[in-house]
C-alpha cells in the first residue's frame, strides 16, 4: 500500500468538501450570500478589535490561531489502531462536523453583531446558559495556554537525541 | 509553558521566532498606514523568516549559560505572558494578524515540503489498516478514538475564536466560507499530514532512533516497534510527527539539522500562535459576562486581560502530584486529560445554539443536528468511564468530571426546554 493512495485520497475527500458540501451548507442553512449585510467589522470599526480585513490575510489569522499543537498529537496517537480509523475521522470529522461548526459559529457571531458564543446562547437558549458555557471556557481557556505542553516530550526527544531511549519526561 | 521548554531546549529557535515579532509589526504599518499590496511585503517576509531560521542556527540565544535551566524556564514562561498581553491589547492590525499572516505562509511551505517529501520518497505504509484487536490491552476504539483526534476532526476552541476574534475581522459575509470551513480544512491538511508521517512517514527513520527500541523486539518493522503498546504510543505524543517528517524533509535533500530546524519552526508556530489570540479571547468573553452581569470592572480591557492571564500563570507555576505516576508536575499538565473533554463539550454546546438558531430560522438542520448528537454522546461515554477512573483515586478530577457531566445534562435540559417552548408558542 502506497502512501501516496492514502494522501491522494485525503486531498480528495477535503476538496470535495470544500468545494461542494460547504457551498452547500453556505448557501442552505448559512445564508453566506445575503447581499447588504452590515458586517460588525464596519458597524463598530474602532481600530482595535473590529478591522474590516482582506479574507487572505484574516484566513492566515484564523488558521494559525485554531491550529495548536493537538491537530499534531492527536493523530499520532491515534495511528495506534491503525491508518484506517485515524485517516476516515479526520477526513469525515472534519469536512461534516469540523469544518461546518468553525463556518456555522462565524456566521452566526457576524449575524450577531460580532457577539461570542456565549452571549448567543444566551439570546437562542436561556439567560441562564450565558454563564455555563462561560465556566467551560474558563477550564479550557488556561489549556491553551498549556496546550503546547502536550508536545513536550515528543519535540524534548527529537532535541536531545541522546535521550531519545528514556520514557521520564 | 511548552513554548518555553522549546525555547530552553533549542536555543536556535529563539531568533527565528522572535524577529517575527518585529517583522509583523513592519508589515501591519505598511499595509494598513501605507496600504501597500500585501503579495510583495508577504514574499519578503517570508523570505527573511527562513533567512533567520538560518541566523538562528549560527546563533543561538542561550540563557542557561548564566542561569540555571529552571529559571530560564521561568524568565521565559512569563516573558510569553507579557507578551500575549501586550499582543491582546494592541490594535489587532498592529501584530497579532501580520504575524499570523506571514506565519500562515511559513505553514503551509512547512506542509508543502512534508507532501512533496511523501511523494518524492513514497514511503511504504507501515501500519496496517486496522489493529488487531485479539493483542492483549488494545482500548477499545470507541470513544477514545475521538478524543484522542480531538482538534484534528472538531473543537469547541474553534467556535470560540471565529466567534471571538474572526467575526469581528471579517469584510464581506461570503468570506466567512473561505475564513470559517476553509481554516478548518487547513488544519485537516495538517492532521493528513501527521497522519501519514506516523503510519509511513516512520518506516524511513532509522530504526534505532526509535523511542522503544530495542534490540530484543528485531524483526518487527518500525511501525510495529514504536506502537507497540497504548501506554508507549499515548507517551510518545508527537514524536512520530517529528520523526516521520523530519525523514520526509530530508527526503528532498534537505540535511538534517536544516530538516530538524524546520520540523521544530513548524511546530513551534502552530502552537505560539494559538497564544496570543486565546488571551484576547478570554478579553472579550470577561467583558461580556461583566455587561450581562453588571460587573463595570470587567469591561475595562486592561483589568480583563489581567484576570484571563492570573489563571494561566498559576496552572504554569503551581505544581501538583501527577496521580498517574506520583512525580509532581505542572497542574496544567495534571489536569490535561478534562481538557480535552470540556474542549468536545464546548463543541456540542456551540452545535446546540447553531441548530436551535436555524432552526427557529426555519432552515434544514439535520447537518447540524447529527454532528451535535453525535459529539455529545461520545464525550458523555468518555466521561463516564473517566469518572469511573478516578472514583476513590483522585478526588478533584473526579469532582471535575462529575461537574462537567452535570453541566452536559443542564444543557440538554435547557435546549429541549426551549424546543418546548417555541413549539407551544408556534
Amino acid at each position: 500500500m502506497s502512501s501516496i493512495v492514502l494522501v491522494l485520497l485525503g486531498f480528495t475527500i477535503l476538496f470535495i468538501g470544500y468545494r461542494f458540501y460547504s457551498k452547500f451548507v453556505g448557501r442552505r442553512i448559512f445564508d453566506i450570500n445575503e447581499e447588504n449585510h452590515l458586517m460588525p467589522s464596519k458597524e463598530f470599526e474602532d481600530g482595535i478589535d473590529f478591522v474590516p480585513t482582506k479574507k487572505h490575510i484574516l484566513f492566515g489569522h484564523h488558521f494559525t490561531s485554531v491550529a495548536g499543537a493537538a491537530p499534531i498529537i492527536g493523530p499520532c496517537v491515534a495511528a495506534y489502531w491503525g491508518w484506517l480509523p485515524a485517516l476516515v475521522w479526520i477526513l469525515f470529522g472534519t469536512i461534516l462536523m469540523g469544518a461546518v461548526h468553525d463556518f456555522g459559529a462565524l456566521v452566526m457571531s457576524v449575524k450577531e453583531k460580532g457577539k461570542s458564543i456565549a452571549d448567543i446562547a444566551s439570546t437562542t437558549i436561556s439567560k441562564r446558559a450565558r454563564t455555563r458555557p462561560y465556566y467551560v471556557f474558563d477550564f479550557y481557556h488556561p489549556s491553551c495556554m498549556a496546550c503546547a505542553g502536550c508536545f513536550r516530550h515528543g519535540c524534548r526527544r527529537f532535541i536531545c537525541r541522546d535521550s531519545f531511549f528514556s520514557h521520564s519526561d | 509553558m511548552a513554548v518555553a521548554d522549546l525555547f530552553v531546549g533549542i536555543p536556535s529557535s529563539v531568533i527565528p521566532i522572535n524577529i517575527e515579532i518585529i517583522i509583523a509589526i513592519i508589515m501591519g504599518y505598511l499595509i494598513y498606514k501605507k496600504k501597500m499590496d500585501i503579495l510583495i511585503p508577504s514574499l519578503i517576509a517570508l523570505a527573511l523568516l527562513y533567512f533567520f531560521v538560518w541566523v538562528g542556527t549560527k546563533a543561538p540565544v542561550d540563557f542557561t549559560e548564566v542561569m540555571p535551566a529552571q529559571d530560564a524556564k521561568n524568565l521565559w514562561i512569563i516573558l510569553l505572558f507579557i507578551y500575549s498581553a501586550i499582543a491582546s491589547l494592541l490594535p489587532v492590525w498592529t501584530l497579532l494578524q501580520p504575524r499570523d499572516y506571514i506565519n500562515s505562509h511559513q505553514l503551509i511551505v512547512g506542509l508543502g515540503l512534508l507532501f512533496l517529501g511523501i511523494f518524492v520518497a513514497q514511503p511504504i505504509v507501515d501500519a496496517p489498516a486496522l489493529r488487531s484487536f485479539s493483542e492483549p490491552g488494545v482500548p477499545s476504539l470507541f470513544p477514545l478514538l475521538f478524543v484522542t483526534v480531538a482538534c484534528g476532526a472538531i473543537s469547541g476552541f474553534h467556535g470560540l475564536v471565529a466567534s471571538g476574534t474572526s467575526s469581528k475581522q471579517l469584510e464581506h459575509l461570503s468570506d466567512a466560507r473561505m475564513v470559517g470551513y476553509g481554516g478548518m480544512i487547513g488544519e485537516g491538511t495538517l492532521a493528513l499530514a501527521t497522519t501519514v508521517a506516523a503510519v509511513a512517514g516512520i518506516s524511513l527513520v532509522a530504526q534505532s532512533d526509535i523511542p522503544n527500541y530495542s534490540v530484543a523486539v528485531s524483526g518487527l518493522n518500525n511501525w510495529e516497534v514504536y506502537y507497540d503498546s497504548w501506554a508507549h504510543a499515548s507517551e510518545n505524543k508527537a514524536a512520530a510527527f517529528v520523526l516521520g517528517g523530519g525523514a520526509l524533509i530530508q527526503s528532498l535533500g534537505i540535511p538534517a539539522s536544516m530538516a530538524n530546524t524546520l520540523m521544530a519552526v513548524l511546530v513551534i508556530s502552530f502552537a505560539a500562535t494559538t497564544l496570543d489570540t486565546a488571551t484576547r479571547i478570554q478579553r472579550f468573553i470577561l467583558k461580556e459576562f461583566g455587561l450581562a452581569m453588571k460587573i463595570k470592572l470587567l469591561t475595562n480591557r486592561y483589568v480583563a486581560t489581567v484576570i484571563a492571564i492570573v489563571p494561566a500563570i498559576l496552572l504554569a507555576f503551581w505544581n501538583i502530584s501527577d496521580p498517574g505516576s506520583g512525580a509532581t508536575r505542572q497542574a496544567g499538565w495534571v489536569l490535561w486529560p478534562l481538557f480535552g473533554a470540556s474542549n468536545q463539550m464546548l463543541a456540542a454546546l456551540t452545535l446546540m445554539v447553531l441548530t436551535l438558531y436555524y432552526w427557529q430560522k426555519k432552515k434544514p438542520i439535520l447537518p447540524l443536528l447529527i454532528p451535535m448528537v453525535f459529539i455529545m454522546v461520545v464525550t458523555f461515554t468518555v466521561l463516564v468511564s473517566n469518572a469511573i477512573n478516578f472514583y476513590g483515586y483522585n478526588g478533584i478530577l473526579f469532582g471535575l468530571t462529575i461537574l462537567l457531566m452535570g453541566l452536559i445534562i443542564w444543557m440538554v435540559f435547557e435546549g429541549v426546554n426551549k424546543v418546548l417552548e417555541i413549539r407551544r408558542t408556534r
